[in-house]
């Protein structure tokens, strides 16, 4: 080996990386060779050097966070194998929930949905409930706002163009510190109109009205059958009762000619007469007071009805008076609900307030004054047609004709219906109190209190029919 | 697991979870990878960080690794890149280097590369006999080679990589890693005997570093 070759293994001999072969020979020419054994004494002294003197540790806390480092990742690779090893169970678990959360979801839906059939039969259940209510309650806001109105047409309304006249003033008044003297000038003309309106308004009147429903309330309480006729404002009367369902009840109430707004109510066929009359009620006319009477005997009728469609036609056709009607008056208990209105009997509010009223008013005196004298001379003498005959003459206003044949109605009945006869006796006394005739009044009172003490409701009625009239003065 | 586990087959258990085994590859490694990195930065806490840093990153990508690549390999690749990047952050830094060459009026030897002026200051001939004052003649020897003959030669001396692996980490050709070996050896042995580093000296030491593995294995 020369001496080039042998240097150039030299350092793989000295780091001991030369194969045994090479190594042989290299150490046979570093025999020969001083020069070659010279380098490769060399280099062993440097690497002796070095091999010695400078290797260094690191610092004391080199390996703390490297440790830490492999012992997380240490059990992350144990998290992972084990994962991976739970693999197929949990796949499996989850195919297996997934079926629950499906066939659950399947469940709810179907609950849902029979939750939501429940929620709107429910619902419309409600619905319907609240209408109702709504109506029945429209109903009677409806007949207490008649009988308020009724109440009211009795008296003198305020106009309607006070009231906006009135809040114009208040409006567009100066102020006070601005034209106080201005406004003492303007105030004086625009308040008289006002105030009269105000003043006029007859406080018996009201007062009247006001002892009307209590009578009313009185009489509604009682709930009897054979109750003693109850004095009611007609209209607030009549639109109870049509709230009330009093198709299929006895009572009677008078319709009110004076209403337009009832004329349309099929119960009230005498009102559709009083279609044609004016809203407005007069605005002196006082509170119109209807007789109910007791309607055990009174009650609707076939004649009744056929009494009913002959008001009507005779309010139409006015005057007409057929006494002949009273004469056939078979009496019927199964009588149509609808003609519950014919027996009623009601004195017109106002002249103005009926045309067939006036119509009658202006027929000769005759024909009229003929209504009681029939009676004497040999006219109805069946308690039943005479009160027909009465009702129709109080409709008509002939309120001393009405008086007599109820009267005359209640002494024939005084031995048999008792009941009767004390409605009969009441509604005498009811004629007699709205025409003024006190001393008629406490007459028939006195007949009446001689069936007492079996009708005390009767004769309170009575006593209050009284007073009222004594409180409302003359006769008007 | 025996003694004579090779760190592939201790990274094999690590990845199955056994902390230990990583323990040992620490202890085996520590020291080498540590000394790389001091004798090619020159500065010990960046060598420390720079060490951690790269057991670091052996314990997060131990899960990645296959047994087909050499754990030393793999380990002093990750140093070096870290390594290379530092160097490349410290150029752009006004930090005074061994290497450069001081101001001529701050400096005692005249121009000298600073590791010279301390050997040549520090160390007069009489005064280099023990291995305590020749540590820094040799450290600036060291520093004072060629950064590629530097790694060849600390990669092989120190660290205990084969030719074979240093080449496969410097992406070399296995001979011009030899060749740069000879240049490191023979530049070492130049420089210390400029400063007084002669063969006698260097053979009482070796005599003395024998005694003291004599004594130590006593």
């Amino acid at each position: 080996m020369m001496c080039e070759a042998c240097q150039e293994l030299l350092i793989d001999l000295a780091a001991g990386e030369l194969d045994e072969v090479r190594a042989v020979q290299v150490r046979q020419h570093l025999e020969a060779c001083s020069v070659c054994s010279e380098a490769l004494a060399r280099m062993q002294r440097t690497r002796a050097l070095f091999a010695s003197a400078i290797e260094e540790g690191p610092s004391a806390g080199f390996d703390a966070p490297i440790l830490a480092a492999a012992r997380e990742e240490a059990l992350r690779a144990m998290a992972g194998r084990a994962a991976a090893a739970s693999a197929p169970m949990l796949q499996q678990r989850l195919g297996h929930a997934e079926q629950m959360v499906q066939r659950r979801s399947r469940e709810i839906g179907l609950a849902r949905s029979t939750r939501w059939r429940r929620a709107l039969f429910g619902g419309s259940v409600a619905a319907a409930a609240a209408l109702a209510v709504v109506v029945s309650t429209r109903e009677s806001i409806q007949a207490r706002f008649a009988e308020v109105y009724t109440d009211r047409s009795s008296r003198p309304l305020l106009p309607a163009e006070e009231k906006p006249r009135e809040a114009s003033a208040k409006q567009f008044a100066p102020a006070p510190e601005q034209g106080a003297d201005r406004l003492a000038v303007l105030a004086p003309d625009r308040r008289p109109a006002a105030q009269p309106t105000v003043a006029a308004a007859p406080v018996a009147s009201k007062k009247s009205a006001k002892d009307a429903s209590a009578v009313l309330d009185s009489k509604l309480r009682a709930d009897r059958p054979l109750a003693a006729p109850a004095l009611v404002p007609a209209a607030g009367l009549s639109a109870l009762a049509a709230s009330a369902g009093e198709a299929a009840a006895p009572a009677k109430v008078a319709a009110p000619r004076a209403l337009g707004d009832m004329a349309s109510s099929p119960e009230s066929p005498a009102t559709a007469a009083a279609a044609s009359a004016p809203v407005t009620p007069a605005p002196v006319a006082p509170a119109p007071l209807a007789i109910v009477p007791a309607t055990r005997t009174l009650g609707p009728t076939a004649a009744s009805s056929r009494d009913a469609t002959s008001v009507q036609s005779e309010g139409e056709r006015a005057p007409r008076f057929e006494p002949g009607l009273a004469k056939s008056a078979p009496r019927s208990k199964e009588a149509p609900a609808g003609a519950a209105s014919a027996g009623r009997f009601a004195q017109p509010a106002s002249a103005p307030a009926s045309a067939a009223a006036e119509d009658f008013d202006s027929a000769p005196a005759s024909s009229v004054a003929s209504a009681p004298a029939d009676q004497s001379a040999g006219g109805p003498t069946d308690p039943s047609a005479l009160e027909r005959r009465a009702a129709r003459a109080q409709r008509a206003g002939r309120l001393q004709a009405a008086s007599s044949d109820f009267r005359a109605a209640a002494r024939s009945r005084v031995r048999g219906d008792v009941a009767q006869a004390a409605a009969d006796f009441v509604s005498a006394i009811e004629c007699d109190a709205a025409r003024g005739d006190i001393d008629a009044a406490r007459s028939s009172r006195a007949e009446l209190a001689a069936l007492s003490p079996s009708q005390p409701a009767a004769l309170a009625t009575a006593d209050q029919l009284i007073a009222a009239a004594r409180s409302d003065g003359p006769p008007r | 697991m025996s003694k004579e586990a090779s760190d592939e087959e201790l990274l094999a258990a690590f990845q199955q979870g056994d902390v230990g085994a990583f323990t040992r590859l620490l202890n085996r490694h520590r020291g080498p990878l540590f000394n790389y990195l001091l004798r090619m930065l020159g500065d010990r806490e960046r060598a420390e960080d720079l060490a951690q840093e790269s057991f670091l990153r052996v314990v997060k990508g131990a899960a990645t690794w296959t047994a087909r690549a050499k754990f030393k390999t793999w380990l002093y690749a990750i140093a070096r890149n870290l390594c290379v990047d530092q160097s490349r952050r410290d150029r752009f830094r006004r930090v005074e280097s061994l290497d450069a060459t001081n101001d001529a009026s701050q400096s005692d030897g005249e121009g000298q590369p600073l590791g010279e002026r301390i050997a040549s200051a520090d160390a007069g001939p009489e005064r280099a006999t023990t291995s305590a004052q020749l540590k820094p003649l040799l450290v600036a020897a060291l520093r004072a080679l060629p950064e590629e003959q530097r790694e060849v030669f600390v990669l092989r001396e120190q660290s205990g990589l084969s030719f074979k692996e240093i080449a496969e980490l410097v992406a070399m050709n296995e001979n011009t890693v030899k060749s740069r070996m000879r240049y490191a050896l023979e530049g070492l042995r130049k420089h210390l005997e400029s400063a007084g580093v002669t063969a006698a000296v260097a053979g009482e030491i070796e005599s003395d570093a024998l005694a003291l593995q004599r004594k130590a294995s006593v």
